[in-house]
């Protein structure tokens, strides 16, 4: 077991320093100076609770999704200066999903307190609202959907992940019609335990497929547009919120170290186009024996609970978190 | 499985009450955040003849130290190089270090001599039906439990404990151990007192002192001291009421122990 401590992954140094000793974390080819201060605004004006989720528009503005009623959406410009605030009905805002239509940006909140999807404009005028999957019977009311995010693709089709509550993936078309539904809870390949985050990939544009984390097992499962199992990527001690995909690369917030014996043991990972974990900022650097991937877990206590990432135009990454004391996002600038 | 055993202690806030009006970034330096605690994990934690435990934070650059003596270990206690091979009984400390990072808090596992099993034993409360551990013998069968409540090896109860051990035979006992698991969000908490009757005759009494407010999870022993020799014990722990500070206040606590150790 001590050889944890003489034999250094295969991948790179852990930490290092720069000259002017602003702390590095990540591995490898992500690697990140930390900013604590980005986006800290007056509580008293502009308070946050737990900060959900985050996207980059198309103004190259970042929007902050919380659970704070009085604020449900914050935007800041990439510097962490705040330009507008919206949003007073989201209670249970959870998942943020930036939809592209006709050059024009429109949102789609996760809501699992009003048991909804509600898609807004930019500036938060509501488009539509979908409710509970009624005709589906494993849900007998609104109480049994508990959404948490929601993936969707180039013709509209919409997937909402039910992580809070029946764990399917519910599948629409655009107008927001039920088209059909997989997964359901349990530890076979094609289910989860707390589908909590599902995105479109189209990295390779022949063969798109959705990719969809099982958060309490500690895996990233892909499947079919039409709900068929493909794989699973495991990522052992790694509570993966949601992935996020930018260029070919996949980030996750992690919200905890699974086998921590303190809960806000988070960090940040990253997986290459070959979805092998290549930085984890704040854990243990990534390390692999006969393909497998060595456990994960929380070096230094910087973050708390990362409950989203959001990786803009500059490759600087966004930390938004849950239950850590109501703070603002952190910012790591890529170096 | 191998148990994961820590206890740990951190306070972590982030300064949000700046508004920063400007976009000039200031980055973290170095030595302004804490390393991660030590996992510290060992297969047992009762010692039959030998314990391996191991201690590890896998950072490049971090050296661990640890102390058997009680005290907080300091970048002057010894340095931790192999799995430890320990026989020796108490709480064994372990602090990471880092030139560029503040020391973590500290891990600490405390190992236990295995003790002389009761031929017989008669409980006079009952366990929950909800947390019934492996059955009555959980308390004698040389496994200690996990920090998680669910662990098997927890017998849960929501009244007092009164049993009576009987060894059939004249034994010397030193001291009982009482293993108990702390989860204050869970409302499991500490016993408020032991006492124990020895042959009939003796008596001794721990009183287990209680909580300052706040959220407490760890695993927990207390020790009473008998020097006699025995041949029955009638052991009563008893489960304590939530305090004032708690959100569930004035209801009754969960106590959970895992091992009577008899030394």
């Amino acid at each position: 077991m001590a050889a944890g401590l003489l034999t250094y992954p295969a991948f790179g140094s852990a930490f290092s320093f720069s000259d002017s000793k602003d702390i590095i974390v990540g591995h490898n080819s992500h690697r990140y100076k930390v900013d604590l201060n980005w986006g800290n605004l007056n509580p008293l004006k502009t308070p946050v609770n737990d900060c959900h989720e985050m996207v980059q528009d198309s103004k190259g503005r970042i929007v902050l999704l919380t659970n704070e009623i009085k604020n449900n959406v914050i935007v800041y410009d990439k510097s962490g200066k705040l330009i507008e605030t919206w949003g007073t009905d989201y209670p249970g805002a959870h998942g943020l999903t930036l939809v592209k239509e006709n050059g024009k940006d429109f949102l789609l909140i996760t809501d699992y307190e009003r048991h909804q999807i509600i898609k807004t404009t930019i500036d938060g005028k509501v488009v539509f609202t979908l409710d509970y999957p009624a005709d589906i019977t494993a849900y007998r009311s609104k109480g049994d959907y508990r959404p948490t995010e929601t993936a969707v693709t180039e013709n509209g089709d919409i997937y909402v992940a039910d992580g809070y509550g029946k764990q399917f993936i519910l599948h629409y078309n655009y107008k927001g019609e039920l088209q059909n539904y997989f997964g359901g809870a349990g530890n076979e390949n094609d289910k989860f335990l707390n589908a909590h985050g599902i995105c479109y990939d189209n990295r390779d544009a022949k063969n798109s497929s959705l990719l969809i984390t099982a958060r309490e097992l500690n895996q990233l499962k892909r499947f079919s547009l039409q709900g068929e199992y493909l794989e699973t990527i495991n990522v052992p001690g790694a509570l993966i919120c949601r992935p996020v995909i930018h260029e070919k690369d996949i980030y996750f917030a992690v919200l905890r170290s699974k086998n921590s014996i303190y809960e806000d043991s988070g960090f940040v990972l990253i997986m290459n186009e070959k979805n092998e974990v290549v930085s984890c900022p704040g854990a243990t650097a990534p390390s692999y024996k006969n393909n497998q991937l060595d456990e994960l877990y929380q070096t230094i206590r910087l973050f708390q609970h990362p409950h989203d990432v959001c990786v803009d135009d500059d490759e600087n990454m966004y930390v938004a978190q849950w239950n850590s004391g109501k703070t603002y996002p952190i910012k790591l600038t890529r170096i | 499985m191998k148990k994961l055993l820590v206890v740990f202690c951190c306070c972590f806030l982030f300064n949000c009450s700046e508004k920063k009006e400007q976009a000039s970034t200031s980055f973290l330096k170095n030595n302004t955040l804490e390393l991660a605690p030590p996992r510290v994990v060992a297969p047992s934690t009762i010692i039959d003849s030998i314990v391996t435990v191991n201690a590890e934070l896998k950072m490049e650059g971090v050296t661990i130290r640890y102390t058997y003596n009680g005290e907080e270990p300091t970048e002057n206690s010894m340095l931790y190089q192999n799995s430890l091979e320990l026989s020796k009984e108490g709480k064994y400390k372990f602090k990471a270090f880092h030139q560029d990072w503040k020391p973590s808090a500290t891990s600490e596992i405390e190992l236990f001599k295995k003790g002389i099993k009761p031929q017989a034993f008669l409980f006079k409360t009952e366990a929950s039906k909800v947390y019934p551990g492996i059955g009555k013998g959980t308390l004698f069968n040389n496994k200690k439990a996990s920090l998680a409540f669910k662990d098997i090896q927890w017998l849960g109860y929501d009244t007092t404990t009164v049993a009576v051990v009987d060894f059939k035979t004249s034994v010397a006992i030193k001291k009982i151990t009482i293993g108990y698991l702390v989860d204050t969000k869970s409302w499991i908490f500490p016993p408020e007192k032991v006492s124990v009757i020895i042959n009939e005759e003796d008596s001794v009494s721990v009183v287990i002192p209680k909580f300052k407010e706040g959220e407490y999870k760890r695993l927990n022993s207390v020790k009473i001291p008998i020097n006699k020799v025995v041949e029955t014990l009638k052991i009563k722990v008893v489960n304590s009421r939530l305090p004032d500070w708690h959100p569930g206040a004035s209801n009754g606590a969960w106590l959970f122990m895992d091992e009577w150790i008899f030394n």
